[in-house]
């Protein structure tokens, strides 16, 4: 398998996902790793409903995703990592999962969060996250759809 | 690459251009909006889209995608399109039909394009709730079945 982007979007599956960065990098199936939804029936199918019927859809949370990449089969899958927030990608690296860059999509607005880009929006919380995450060597990329132009988040937040 | 000039009733269009655009990318080149107003004379439009024509026309084709059939727009664009071989006229637009003809206009022929904007947007009109909650989903599994989508009858 290949992961072909790692994303954090909160909204996970939704307009931009499906529309652009699924067919720009000929995604075969996606993975969403979040806790909340595994157990909520409805956002499963929502989920279900909203991707292409020939794109695969795995909802797990972090533990079984670790497990999961570490299957190393010399399969064509072509993988959509999909995460809430920074939390699942942290927790991912302490599992001892290897990630090499992860686009930061859409953290939406909230009271008191700081704006960095378009639908980025970030909480002191973020901010030091996405520093443990930087400091492990990820390349932190902020971009909505494929043509946007990419955020360096680093260094915005060293602003 | 095939153009796309969106005429609608007021911004209408504007607005569906913009949100097509946050989800599919930003479009550089051929697309064009005219808005029709009541401040905008028959003639005055005629002259826009004249000009339009005249500025936008591409050799892979150009696709009108007007808001309503019978409507001013759409009525407006019609002597145009039948003047050029490889046009057409959209009508009924939504922002799935958008969003396709965006992703596909540099990719497809125009008759390619034009049916895949149509099924698109007839797709994307249905009912969600009883689609979600008639077919009862293999409860329980983390890992969903592929939920058939129920597709909108074609009409």
């Amino acid at each position: 398998m290949t992961i072909a982007l790692f994303r954090i979007d909160d909204r996970l599956i939704h307009g931009q996902v499906v529309e652009s960065w699924i067919p720009h990098l000929q995604i075969t199936e996606t993975v969403v790793i979040s806790e909340e939804v595994v157990t909520d029936e409805i956002r499963r199918t929502l989920m279900r409903i909203s991707l292409p019927e020939e794109i695969a859809l795995k909802i797990m949370n972090a533990q079984a995703a670790a497990e999961y990449f570490k299957n190393t089969d010399n399969d064509k899958k072509r993988i959509l990592v999909l995460v809430p927030g920074p939390a699942e990608v942290l927790d991912l690296l302490r599992r001892g999962i290897n990630i090499q860059s992860v686009n930061v999509g859409g953290m939406h607005y909230s009271a008191s969060k700081m704006q960095i880009g378009r639908a980025i929006f970030l909480s002191e919380e973020d901010c030091k996250s996405f520093k443990d995450i930087a400091l492990q060597g990820v390349r932190l990329e902020g971009k909505g759809v494929p043509s946007d132009k990419a955020l360096d988040i680093v260094s915005l937040l060293e602003n | 690459m095939i153009n796309v000039i969106v005429v609608t009733h007021g911004e209408f269009g504007a607005y569906l251009v913009e949100a097509a655009e946050w989800i599919v990318g930003a479009q550089k080149e051929g697309v064009k909006v005219i808005s029709v107003s009541s401040r905008l004379s028959v003639e005055r439009l005629k002259n826009i889209l004249r000009d339009s024509v005249r500025k936008d026309i591409s050799e892979d084709g150009i696709i009108f995608m007007t808001d309503m059939l019978g409507g001013t727009p759409t009525n407006a664009v019609l002597p145009f399109a039948k003047d050029i071989a490889k046009s057409a006229v959209i009508c009924g637009i939504n922002i799935n039909m958008m969003v396709s003809a965006f992703s596909y206009r540099n990719s497809l022929t125009i008759d390619v394009l034009v049916k895949k904007i149509l099924e698109d947007g007839r797709k994307s009109i249905c009912e969600v709730k009883s689609m979600l909650f008639s077919a009862k989903q293999p409860g329980g599994s983390a890992e969903p079945g592929s939920g058939k989508k129920q597709e909108a009858s074609k009409a």
